[in-house]
Formats: C-alpha cells, sequence, structure tokens
C-alpha cells in the first residue's frame, strides 16, 4: 500500500523555478486575476499611508481633550466624531493604526525568524537535536501567555518595545512546530538527498531546499499570526499591561469603549472595524504571496 | 510503535519537571504576590508576615520548591494559597472537564466543517465557489472572538432569546460558547486542508496516477487526501490547542467556570499553588494532543518510521 | 485513510467530552430565589477576613453584628436589644437578645461576642478587622502582647455584654461596631472546621446559610427559618459569579437576574430608557475619588505650593459635569456624605488655574517640573475615566507633562504598598463602616499603612488623637473637620469626586433597603418577589 506512491524524481528546487515575466509585468498581471488580493494590497498601503501622515493631517493629537464635546456624531471638525473624552476619533483611530501595525509587524517578524531557525533545525536533524528542541517548545505552547506577558512587561516596565519582546515570546512556537513538521517531511525529498549525495554543506541545503519549500507555509502562517499578534495586545492592554493610555491602539480603544457598547457603539465598531479590515487583508494578501512564491501551489491549477 | 510510545511518554517526565520549574520562577519573579493582593487595601506588614508564614512563602525559593515536588510526586497538589479551605485538586477536577468538553465539541465541530470546506474549496470545479469559501474562511480567521461573542450573543440572546446570554450548566449553555470558539479553528482546518490538497492534487505522482487514468474521486481518495492529512493532523491538535487557549476570552464573556477562568484568576491574584496546577494540567494536555498527532502521523506517513 | 485521521482527531475529542461528568443541573432557579451576581470569586468567607468587595456581601448576609445601619446610616440595635452608656462615656453595656440563634441551632450568648472579639483580635490572626473593631477596648495592647484574653470585654450573664474602651482611643465605638465584618461567629464551627472552615459551611446568626458554593460560578444560600426577625420572605440569594459588568447588564435584560450594578457607561441610557428608568435607583455612596501626591518618588511634591498648585489645576466640577454626567459629584472634602458629620458646605482649594500657575512660580518650579506618571487603580473603569481629564488638565493648565500608567491589581497593590513605586494615583477608598475614622485616620495619619502618599503632619496627627479622646460626637466631629480642612489645603491627596451607586432592579422586586455603605444593600430579609 505505502509503495505505490512515487515521487518526482527530478532535483526541483522549486523557488529556482524561472518566472515567466518580468516583476512588473508579473505584478499586474497577478493584480488581475487575484482582485479581492489586489484591494487588499491596497488597503494596507492606505492605511500605512494613513498611519505615517495621518495624525499630522486631523489637526488634532491623540490626547487632546474636548470636555464640552463628548460623544460628538461626525461633523466637518470631527469627520468620525468625538469619543468619551471629547477627543477624536479620526486621529485615535489613525494613531492606534501607527501603534498596532508597528506593534503587530515587529513582532510577527521577530516570532517568524525565530520559529523558522528553530523549527528548521530540529526538523532537519532529527533525532536527539529535534527531542530537545521540541520539548522545549512543548514547555512553553503550555505555558500561559498572560504570565509570560506580565513578566516581562511587569519586570522590564509597559514600554511598546517591551511588549513587543513578550508578544514574540508567546507566538514562536507554534510557529517553529508547524515549520518543524514541514521540515520532516521535506528531508526525506529526493531533492534534499540528491543535494546531499552531490556533497553540499548544510547550511547551504536548508539556505537553498528547505527554507524555501517551508517559505510559503511561513508566510501563511505570519498573516495568521498578525491578527493573533494584533489581539494578544489587545488583551494586554485589556488588563493593563499593554500600550499606555492615553496612547491608543485599536486593541487598547476596543476594550476601553466595552463599557459604551450599548449606548456609543460607534466608538467600538470604528476601531473593531479598522482592526478586522486590515487583518483581513492581511490574510488575503498573505495568501496571495504564498501562491506567488510556490509556484507549485495555484489558484485554480486543480 | 509500542516502544515509540513509550518513549515519548517517559519523555514527559523531564517536560513536567522544567514546566514546574518555568512556572514555580516565573510565578514568584513575577511582580505583586498573593499575600498584598489577598488583604488588598487591608495589607499591613503585619498581617502580611503572618499569612506569608502561614502559607510557608517566608522559606527560601529552593525550599518552597523542594517541597511543592515533593507533594507533586505523592500527587498532592495542596491548597489554594488565597482560599485555603480550597483543595487545587478539587478546584481543577470541578473546571477542567468544562472546558474540556467546549474544546472537544468546538474542534470536532471545527475539523467536520473545515475539512469539507477545505476539500470542497481545493477541488471545486468553479473557481467562484473557491473563491467564497476562500473570503469565508479569511473572514473567519479575521473576526475578533470578543467581536463574534458580542455579535452572536445581540443577535441570539437578546434581540432573538432563543439562547441565554451567558451562564452555564444547561445544554443551550454549549451553544454560542462553542460556537464561537469553533469560528477560528474552522478557518484554519479549512485553510491548511485547502493548502495541502491543492498541493498534493500538483504532486507528480497524482499526476501520473490521473494519467493512468485513476478517476477523479478514486484518486482524490487513495493518494491526495491521504499525503495531505497530515499538515491537517497537525493542524487539528493545533486547533484543539486553540480551543483550550481561547477559552480564556470565551469563559470569561460567557461565564463558564472552566479551567481558563480557574488560571486567569491563579495568575491575578498571583495563587502560586493554582497557577502551578493549571500550568501542569496544560503541560500534560498538550502532550498528550502532541502524541496523538504523532502517533497519527507515523501511522499515516509511510516515509516516517520510528 | 485521509478519513481515518479526521476520525483519530475526533475520537480524541469525543474521548474528552466523555471524560467529564455528566452534564450539571439546569441552570436558572425556582421564582422565590432572588438573584444578584457578585463581580468576582470571593478570596475568603471568613468574616474577619472578608474585606473586599467579593467576600463582603455574601458574609453581610449570613452573619450578624452587635449594632446595625438603617438605610439612611443612622444606627439600629442588631443582636443588641439596647446599651447604656456610662457618663464618662467609656462603659457600654449591651443588652442582647434572646432569640437569635447560629444556624447550627444554638443560642447566641454573651460569651460567644466575647470568644468572638477576641478571635477577631487574636495577635496570631492578625486581622485587620480587629484593628478597627476592638483595638480600642481597654486590654487590648495588653492582649497583643500575650495576655490571655482583652480585659475590656465582660459577659456577666447570657444576655449582658460588658465593653469597656480606652480613654485615648474610643472615638467612633458603635460606628465601627456596626462595620459588616464585626460579627459574633459560632466558635464550635470555627474550632472544628479548621483552616479553611469557611469552604463549606457558615458559623453565623444572620438571615441567610450557606449552601453552596461552586468555585467560579456561583454561590448559594437559603433563608434561615429561625432567624431573629423572623425567617425572610424568599427561598434563599442565588449569587452567580459574573466577571464583566456588561454580562451582568445582558443577563439582567434576559431576565436571569434580579438585581444588578449598572454599568456607568450605560447610565444614561438607562435612565433615558421608559422601561427601564423607573427600574433604576441612584443614590449617594460613601466614597471618595482621588488623586494621591507621592513626594517619596516626585519629589517636587515635597513643596506645599506644587501640591496645593496641583490641587488647583484641576476643574472637578468640569469632570463632574463631563465625563460623570454629573452622577458623581465634584469632592471639595475628603469624608463623602453619607457619613456621619459631613463636612456640608466647606468649600476646600479652588479651581484656579491662574493661581496655581503663580504658585508654581513661587516654588520656582514654572516650566521645569519632570513629566509626572499616574498610576490608576485597575478595580474599576472610573479610575481611568479621572485620570484622562486630569492628566490633560494638568498639562493644559501648568504645562506638566502627565502619562497614565495602566497595571493589573496584583502590581497595583504591591507597589502601592511599596510606597516608593508610584509618583502619583488615582485611586479611590469606600467606606466599611460609616464614620470619620474610617476616613482621615486610616488613609492620612502618619503611622496608618494606607497612608499610600506618606503625608507627614504632626498637627494632623494630634487633631486625630483629639478627636479620637473627645468625650462626645459633636465635639469629636468639630476637631475632625479641623483636621480634615487642614489635610485639604496641605493636599498629600486631591479628593475629585464623590461617586454614587446605581443599580437597576426588577418591578417585582420589593422590600430592598439601600445603603450609602459597603455595596450599597442592607441583607435581603425583608426582600419579596411579587409575580
Amino acid at each position: 500500500m505505502h509503495t505505490s506512491i512515487r515521487v518526482s524524481d527530478t532535483d526541483r528546487a522549486p523557488a529556482g523555478a524561472p518566472r515567466p515575466r518580468s516583476r512588473p509585468e508579473a505584478l499586474a498581471h497577478w493584480a488581475r486575476r487575484d482582485r479581492p488580493a489586489a484591494a487588499a494590497a491596497a488597503f494596507l498601503v492606505l492605511v500605512t499611508l494613513l498611519a505615517l501622515v495621518g495624525p499630522a493631517v486631523t489637526r488634532s493629537t491623540y490626547d487632546r481633550e474636548d470636555l464640552d464635546a463628548l460623544f460628538q456624531p461626525p461633523s466637518a471638525a470631527h469627520w468620525l466624531g468625538t469619543d468619551q473624552f471629547g477627543r477624536d476619533l479620526l486621529t485615535r483611530v489613525l494613531y492606534g493604526a501607527r501603534i498596532s501595525l508597528s506593534v503587530g509587524g515587529a513582532a510577527v517578524v521577530g516570532e517568524s525568524l525565530v520559529g523558522l531557525a528553530w523549527g528548521t533545525v530540529a526538523g532537519f536533524y532529527g533525532g536527539a537535536v529535534d527531542q530537545a528542541l521540541m520539548r522545549i517548545v512543548d514547555l512553553l505552547i503550555g505555558f500561559p501567555t498572560i504570565l509570560l506577558a506580565i513578566l516581562v512587561t511587569g519586570i522590564f516596565g509597559p514600554s511598546l518595545a517591551n511588549i513587543v519582546f513578550a508578544l514574540v515570546l508567546t507566538a514562536w512556537p507554534a510557529t517553529a512546530r508547524t515549520i518543524r513538521s514541514e521540515v520532516v517531511s521535506i528531508r526525506q525529498r529526493e531533492y534534499v538527498d540528491g543535494a546531499r549525495a552531490a556533497g553540499a554543506s548544510v547550511p547551504r541545503i536548508l539556505w537553498r531546499h528547505v527554507v524555501p519549500n517551508v517559505a510559503h507555509l511561513l508566510i501563511v502562517r505570519a498573516t495568521l499570526d498578525v491578527s493573533f499578534l494584533v489581539l494578544a495586545e489587545a488583551t494586554l492592554s485589556f488588563i493593563g499591561i499593554g500600550v499606555q493610555p492615553p496612547r491608543p491602539s485599536w486593541g487598547q480603544m476596543i476594550y476601553e469603549s466595552f463599557q459604551y457598547l450599548r449606548s456609543h457603539p460607534a466608538l467600538l465598531v470604528i476601531p473593531a472595524a479598522a482592526l478586522s479590515l486590515t487583518v483581513i487583508s492581511f490574510n488575503l494578501v498573505g495568501e496571495a504571496l504564498g501562491a506567488l512564491l510556490d509556484p507549485r501551489y495555484r489558484r485554480g491549477g486543480a | 510503535m509500542a516502544r515509540y510510545i513509550a518513549y515519548r511518554v517517559g519523555m514527559a517526565v523531564p517536560l513536567f519537571l522544567g514546566a514546574a520549574l518555568l512556572i514555580f520562577v516565573a510565578g514568584h519573579l513575577a511582580p505583586g504576590d498573593p499575600v498584598q493582593t489577598v488583604l488588598g487595601d487591608h495589607y499591613t506588614p503585619a498581617a502580611g508576615a503572618v499569612l506569608r508564614h502561614q502559607l510557608g512563602l517566608d522559606r527560601p525559593l529552593p525550599v518552597q520548591f523542594a517541597r511543592y515536588l515533593g507533594d507533586l510526586a505523592r500527587l498532592n497538589l495542596g491548597t489554594s494559597y488565597v482560599n485555603p479551605g480550597l483543595r487545587v485538586a478539587d478546584l481543577v477536577g470541578h473546571a477542567l472537564p468544562i472546558s474540556l468538553r467546549l474544546a472537544g465539541l468546538a474542534v470536532a465541530l471545527a475539523t467536520v466543517t473545515g475539512v469539507l470546506l477545505g476539500v470542497g474549496a481545493a477541488t471545486a470545479r468553479r473557481a467562484i465557489l473557491d473563491s467564497l469559501i476562500q473570503v469565508g474562511v479569511v473572514v473567519g480567521l479575521s473576526l475578533p472572538s470578543f467581536v463574534t461573542a458580542a455579535v452572536l450573543v445581540y443577535l441570539f440572546a437578546l434581540r432573538w432569546p432563543l439562547l441565554p446570554v451567558a451562564g452555564w450548566g444547561a445544554p443551550a449553555n454549549y451553544v454560542l460558547p462553542v460556537a464561537v470558539l469553533a469560528i477560528s479553528p474552522v478557518a484554519f482546518i479549512a485553510r491548511i486542508a485547502r493548502a495541502s490538497v491543492g498541493q498534493a492534487l500538483l504532486e507528480d505522482y497524482v499526476r501520473t496516477a490521473r494519467s493512468k487514468g485513476l478517476r477523479a474521486r478514486r484518486v482524490l481518495f487513495r493518494h491526495v487526501l491521504r499525503n495531505a492529512a497530515l499538515p491537517v493532523v497537525t493542524t487539528i491538535g493545533l486547533a484543539f490547542g486553540n480551543a483550550i487557549v481561547g477559552a480564556f476570552v470565551v469563559e470569561v464573556l460567557f461565564n463558564i467556570p472552566g479551567i481558563a477562568r480557574v488560571a486567569i484568576n491563579a495568575i491575578l491574584q498571583r495563587d502560586y499553588t493554582v497557577l502551578q496546577a493549571t500550568v501542569l494540567v496544560y503541560t500534560a494536555l498538550f502532550s498528550i494532543v502532541n502524541l496523538m498527532v504523532d502517533v497519527s502521523y507515523a501511522y499515516l506517513n509511510p516515509r516516517i518510521r520510528y | 485513510m485521509f478519513l481515518r485521521a479526521v476520525a483519530v482527531g475526533a475520537m480524541l475529542l469525543v474521548a474528552a467530552v466523555a471524560a467529564g461528568p455528566a452534564l450539571g443541573p439546569a441552570g436558572g432557579q425556582a421564582p422565590p430565589m432572588f438573584r444578584t451576581p457578585l463581580n468576582g470569586e470571593p478570596p475568603t468567607l471568613d468574616p474577619y477576613f472578608a474585606v473586599d468587595s467579593a467576600s463582603a456581601p455574601i458574609v453581610f448576609l449570613m452573619y450578624n453584628t452587635l449594632v446595625s445601619l438603617d438605610s439612611t446610616g443612622r444606627l439600629l440595635p442588631q443582636a443588641a436589644r439596647s446599651w447604656d452608656i456610662s457618663p464618662n462615656g467609656l462603659i457600654y453595656t449591651f443588652h442582647l437578645r434572646d432569640d437569635m440563634y447560629f444556624h447550627g441551632g444554638r443560642k447566641v450568648t454573651a460569651a460567644d461576642w466575647k470568644w468572638s472579639f477576641e478571635r477577631m483580635g487574636s495577635p496570631a490572626l492578625k486581622s485587620t478587622v480587629g484593628s478597627v473593631v476592638v483595638a480600642g477596648i481597654q486590654g487590648y495592647d495588653a492582649y497583643q502582647n500575650g495576655a490571655a484574653g482583652i480585659a475590656g470585654i465582660t459577659a456577666p450573664n447570657p444576655t449582658t455584654l460588658q465593653i469597656t474602651l480606652n480613654p485615648a482611643r474610643r472615638g467612633g465605638f458603635l460606628n465601627r461596631l456596626a462595620y459588616y465584618a464585626a460579627v459574633v461567629v459560632d466558635k464550635d464551627v470555627v474550632q472544628r472546621g479548621g483552616n479553611g472552615w469557611f469552604a463549606t459551611q457558615d458559623a453565623g446568626s444572620g438571615p441567610f446559610v450557606f449552601k453552596e458554593w461552586a468555585h467560579n460560578d456561583h454561590l448559594t444560600l437559603a433563608s434561615f427559618p429561625r432567624y431573629y426577625a423572623g425567617a425572610p420572605r424568599i427561598a434563599g440569594v442565588s449569587v452567580p459569579i459574573v466577571t464583566e459588568s456588561q454580562t451582568q447588564l445582558s443577563e439582567y435584560l434576559a431576565n436571569q437576574l434580579d438585581f444588578i450594578q449598572v454599568p456607568l457607561g450605560d447610565y444614561k441610557r438607562i435612565r433615558a430608557d421608559p422601561t427601564l428608568g423607573k427600574q433604576l435607583l441612584t443614590y449617594p455612596r460613601a466614597q471618595v475619588l482621588f488623586l494621591g501626591l507621592n513626594p517619596r518618588v516626585y519629589t517636587a511634591f515635597k513643596d506645599l505650593r506644587v501640591r496645593r498648585a496641583f490641587a488647583m489645576a484641576i476643574d472637578k466640577a468640569k469632570i463632574s459635569k463631563t465625563v460623570f454626567f454629573g452622577f458623581f459629584t465634584p469632592a471639595n472634602s475628603i469624608v463623602p456624605p453619607g457619613i456621619p458629620g459631613f463636612y456640608a458646605g466647606y468649600k476646600g482649594l479652588p479651581y484656579d488655574p491662574a493661581g496655581a500657575r503663580k504658585l508654581l512660580d513661587e516654588a520656582g518650579v514654572s516650566g521645569k517640573l519632570p513629566p509626572l506618571s499616574i498610576a490608576m487603580n485597575p478595580f474599576s473603569p472610573v479610575s481611568q475615566m479621572m485620570a484622562e481629564p486630569v492628566a490633560a488638565m494638568l498639562k493644559q493648565n501648568l504645562g506638566v507633562d502627565v502619562q497614565l500608567q495602566k497595571t493589573e491589581f496584583s502590581n497595583f497593590i504591591a507597589n502601592e504598598n511599596k510606597r516608593t513605586v508610584y509618583q502619583s494615583f488615582m485611586t479611590g477608598w469606600s467606606a466599611d463602616y460609616l464614620d470619620y475614622s474610617d476616613y482621615l485616620d486610616f488613609l492620612l495619619y502618619s503611622t496608618s499603612p494606607l497612608n499610600r502618599q506618606s503625608y507627614e503632619s504632626a498637627d494632623f496627627d494630634k487633631l486625630v488623637d483629639q478627636a479620637n479622646a473627645a468625650p462626645n460626637e459633636a465635639q469629636r466631629i468639630a476637631i475632625y473637620h479641623k483636621a480634615e480642612a487642614l489635610a485639604v489645603t496641605d493636599a498629600p491627596m486631591v479628593p475629585i469626586l464623590f461617586s454614587q451607586f446605581a443599580y437597576l432592579k426588577k418591578p417585582y422586586v420589593q422590600g430592598l433597603q439601600t445603603t450609602p455603605a459597603v455595596n450599597g444593600w442592607l441583607p435581603f430579609s425583608g426582600v419579596r418577589i411579587v409575580k
């Protein structure tokens, strides 16, 4: 039953496959074919731009209060209205984008790199190395995230850098596990054996043959993790060890407006929509990137 | 295989010791302590010292750890620091089954739904169906659970009062929490299932099988699904872990007396004994899930032999 | 094969599901139960340690004090039918009821009170309740140093309890006795039950009896048929533990709860709602919300002019009117209305930004103050609702860069107690018992562990000592007012708002009585459910 499987007889390193067109052409081609992903990418570019320049343009600051104008509906002065302290909601959402994106982005890069290195080494070497490395992962995965975060921010203080550090600590083990299980199956492929037989060094094999083959998985994971990390940051804010007020992050704004959910739902709906749309966009773009980076994996190719 | 399982179970011992040490050190290093938390605004150094002595918290950390390990070896989880009348084993014994049932139901629902959706998307003849499923998957992954919970509660408990808002005990209490817990794993599993089925369909042996004229369904079942199952199995294990962890939000929002609530309280109150027990429970759960994943992995993948 | 993989997963799950016991009984209680939630799991139900907001209400329902309070805060007899006070004001003779029974069936006697008060004040137990209630009794100090009991408490016969006070610490004794934790306990239960006796039973004589405590889930109390004032007219009290105030509101709206505290964010909407507006109860709460200034960490606060400038730069009236829509009122003094002797008419420090800036100029620190961080008590969203506008006002009026600091509760309490961590903190203080001493003695006396702003004023301490030794209540209050005015103008803390209670009560619940203290209600012994 097991013998019926025949695997390709070529040492075909997928990432080395020739690309059919030049880059801009390929991009245009891709955008035409995957409209949702293109729209999502455009949205992310827009959000990033707004996060960078928006707070400067709205002529307010995230902490300027006007206690005589609480809970105002949208107007010419305040396009999205004002919050529970009379602050301009648009400015806060844009500033919140800056914080959420930079925290989530930095954390996802950090945890992906750690997880990739850890999982690749464990999966490729196998045996005792694998056992040792993966038991540490098991240990950390079972460990309550919140406590780890309390520990980091409690000892080092709740600065943005420490929040990122806490998030990296909590997220990388799951990535390492996913990468490792993929590497375990890759290392038995013929092209890896072939490279070994040809005398390629281990770093070269890892870099040329293994990493490119888990890249798509890593990207799929990273896009999933952005959402997880942005939400984790919100949870930290909720128990009081995240971004410090009056600075806004989307998660912080959502939790702070929970108590006004029934009376002033817009305060929650606006940052929640911004958060959801951004995360959806990340996922769409990540998916499309995965397809782009891995030529074996083509939409509708089945 | 039996030897492998025995080996893995044996490996769990150092894992437990590591977890016990890690949580012990982390708990005692984290700022805040149970005595001051319990006494709150009524804390005085004198009252604190008495309580600290009663709980044995005034001894050196290595002594406390040794005593803790000794108790653990005799399967004694001790009593809560915050509530000395309460045996930790009782607390965990009451809360754990609730969380397991919730997570189990959620993952069972998610596995069936997710795999069906994923395979449907990968093999859909019409691109529109694939796109629809994929968009649904992305949305499912992207919505924060507290938002879906709020929406579901608003719709099915307040707008149309079909289900209870929160609480625990009646079968109706399961519906909304399970639904909220399942949404993300459904998307997760569907996505991985779709990706691996899609990938397996392109493998040369499948092409070969197809070129040999095997019927599509037969190819799907015999070759594709079997090879695509590997990542999905890992994902189910992960999804179970996610559902256990996702309970942190759901148990609070739906007011369910599960192990996540116990863990949150223990963390916030620095109730070390309870905290240590919950971490060991989590470690055990994840070990078992991992073991089952790896065993099924070995069973499914002919190229892996132990 | 693939399906088998799914089956492995599913089996694992079914095993997990099946491993649990069968489903519990269906939720929802029979109609005559009164249903009101707790905000969190009680850390204890030993009355002498039940001083937090989750334990206090439960103890309040199961135990009795010698004297109690009515809804206006006036003293009423409870276990004591009546009492006589000697002409010098030092000897209290309590005539006890002879129809009060412990839940175990034994009659409550004067000897039980003596035993209970000595347990409360026991140096081994170190209950803070003891230091409030019995520390003013003659012989308490000797008891702390090894004497066999408190000499000032005697029980000449089963219905007479005599208590002799220490003249230096006599103040507010009856008010202290009305502290909800100053209760009598059944020594048989406490002694037999060992450590943690309260987890499965109670030792009380109050209107409700401990029935069940499912941790993190609910508590159930049954009514006590032999309660001295007559059996309650409800079958009992069902107390689910519901941590989120929004969930409490949802359950109330879904008719799963009868009585809940209103989340502040929904107050205005509920008040305007034609149906819910009629179910809304609002009344003053004996709680002051304040900003503590800590000179040990933010050294500029060592200068009186700087502290006073900060106090004068905060527009309390505006915060009250806008952020709290007039529901919470500006606090000109420290001790809130609802406490007997409230300093009505006292104006305190004015809101005067120009004057405040002038004070900073005089102190030579204008424009030179380092950034200030305000730590916020995470217990309630109210601290952040106050801290945000305060930060903006200090920034605008004084040019000080103010940051806010959130933290979780354990961390906050530990850091507050250290007194060397927070530069300033936004928090509140609610009455345990309705008396001036519960505020000034605790929060500002130089040696009090709760004096977290490290206020040290010999004049203030002297006034408080004088008040506690004053021969009568009127003189005592007059001295306390002097101390209070001193503390307000010295500004070790800035009182900002006095709060109020807002509850929702279903129309079919009748006979419920409210109070400014503790959780805002009196034990539900008179509550009826009329559907």
